[in-house]
């Protein structure tokens, strides 16, 4: 899935995209698809609605790329999308969980083992949220990512997790407690 | 490279991005790569080159044939929208009644009834009363059968039922044609009251044509119904155009209402016919 290499911008492909330029398409498609596609996998287990939920964005990257506001990155708009699709290919199948959140921390490394880069990495995005968020039960932290940081709204949030409306705000509110608790001062702007 | 980083210089490296692929990044973790994935199309390039481009070739092709295949007509997308399942959409989108061509023919037929019925006094009155109940009846006619419907041969094929299909686009059919005879009706002089009464006739024609096409097909039962219906206008109307009103006169109403009825009853009671008609047809 290799393009030929397009050096247009992403902005300038999208904006291709409404003359009908099935190569801009293409491109962005190549760009984007895989980090969407692994982005969405964190979120469903299931490769196959992953996998429809990638086939329905890039149709509505195609026929919606007016809705493109020329405002801030083109990933972020894809992503948008994206993670919408998915909770709308989820509705009506609650069976179909987010990937457990248990499992990941198997494979977590120890605060030790995270090195330099990564250190950094946390720094850059989040400061001593990093830590706080991994001392969150699942439940929550899996509250917090999809609203916070995947800015779905409390109704999309409960069909992406299969859970009521009232128990993600539930959850949230509750998240959004223990994070303030654990942040000692005001670090937490970002997320009230 | 086409974004800017607000970080430059530092990137996830393939280790990290591997981890992150694998399920292996803790929550934190996660969410840092995810929130630099979003600004950095360095990282997005090295992430291209870990995953597995089968699968991501296989949702291209399909999204390739998606935006190539042709793009529903805007009714059938209205009529979807309006919550009609996608195959019924399709059937009822062919409907010749919903056609552009169909539609002016109506508008004119009707505008110049009513015309005639505005600036001919009583003579006018009857000659819309003629032609405005039959807009549907003739509606229903064309809808379903060999003989107008260009989507016929594609019906005949599939399993559907031909009940449901003659159903459906008579639906369609009313719902085009009665509202604009309801506007040409406005014109008529007169009480608005009276330029409604004609949909009492109009439902039973219609009854009566779909009852009629368990036998024959529509376009015949459609033109024994307007038959009928020019002979008792003739007969009840006196030369100077009087007599018309007790056409459409209270105690005439009840009898439009049993016979749509009783047409109604007899439609559903040899809706098989229509089956066993399309097998022989």
């Amino acid at each position: 899935v290799r393009g030929a290499g397009d050096d247009r911008d992403d902005a300038t492909l999208v904006a291709a995209l409404g003359d009908g330029d099935l190569g801009a398409l293409r491109e962005l498609y190549d760009r984007h698809a895989p980090w969407l596609s692994a982005r969405l996998s964190r979120r469903c287990s299931d490769a196959e609605v992953v996998a429809d939920a990638l086939q329905d964005s890039f149709q509505v990257v195609w026929t919606q790329s007016r809705r493109w506001r020329g405002e801030g990155e083109v990933a972020g708009w894809l992503w948008g999308i994206a993670v919408r699709r998915l909770v709308s290919r989820l509705r009506g199948r609650p069976q179909l969980h987010v990937v457990p959140l248990e499992a990941i921390e198997r494979h977590a490394g120890t605060p030790a083992d995270i090195s330099a880069e990564e250190r950094v990495l946390l720094g850059v995005e989040y400061g001593d949220l990093g830590a706080a968020l991994g001392r969150l039960s699942p439940e929550m932290r899996a509250v917090v990512q999809a609203t916070v940081l995947d800015g779905l709204t409390s109704r999309e949030a409960g069909r992406l997790l299969g859970i009521p409306e009232n128990t993600v705000k539930t959850r949230l509110h509750r998240a959004k407690a223990r994070l303030r608790e654990d942040l000692a001062a005001g670090a937490m702007e970002g997320l009230t | 490279m086409t974004t800017a980083t607000p970080a430059p210089g530092w990137h996830a490296d393939e280790p990290l991005l591997a981890r992150y692929l694998r399920g292996e990044a803790g929550p934190a973790l996660c969410s840092s790569v995810e929130a630099h994935l979003l600004r950095c199309d360095t990282c997005r390039g090295r992430i291209r080159s870990l995953v597995d481009p089968a699968p991501l070739g296989e949702v291209w092709a399909r999204v390739e044939e998606s935006v190539q295949a042709p793009r529903p007509s805007l009714l059938h997308r209205l009529v979807r929208r309006l919550g009609v399942a996608d195959h019924d959409a399709v059937l009822l989108a062919a409907a010749p009644s919903l056609r552009a061509g169909w539609l002016w023919g109506t508008v004119m037929a009707l505008g110049f009834a009513a015309l005639a019925a505005a600036s001919g006094g009583a003579r006018g009155a009857v000659f819309f009363l003629v032609v405005a109940p039959l807009v549907p009846v003739a509606g229903v006619a064309v809808s379903y059968g060999p003989d107008l419907d260009d989507a016929w041969e594609p019906t005949m094929a599939a399993p559907y039922s031909s009940y449901r299909l003659l159903l459906l686009r008579s639906t369609a059919t009313l719902l085009t044609s009665v509202p604009l005879a309801a506007i040409g009706g406005l014109l008529l002089p007169g009480s608005a009251w009276s330029a409604a009464t004609w949909l009492l006739p109009a439902c039973a024609g219609v009854a009566l044509t779909l009852a009629g096409s368990t036998w024959t097909s529509p376009a015949r039962a459609a033109s024994a119904v307007a038959l009928a219906w020019f002979v008792v206008v003739a007969a009840v109307t006196a030369p100077d155009g009087a007599g018309q009103a007790s056409l459409l006169a209270g105690p005439a109403l009840p009898f439009y209402a049993t016979v749509g009825l009783a047409a109604a009853v007899v439609f559903r009671a040899r809706s098989g016919q229509l089956a066993l008609m399309r097998r022989n047809a």
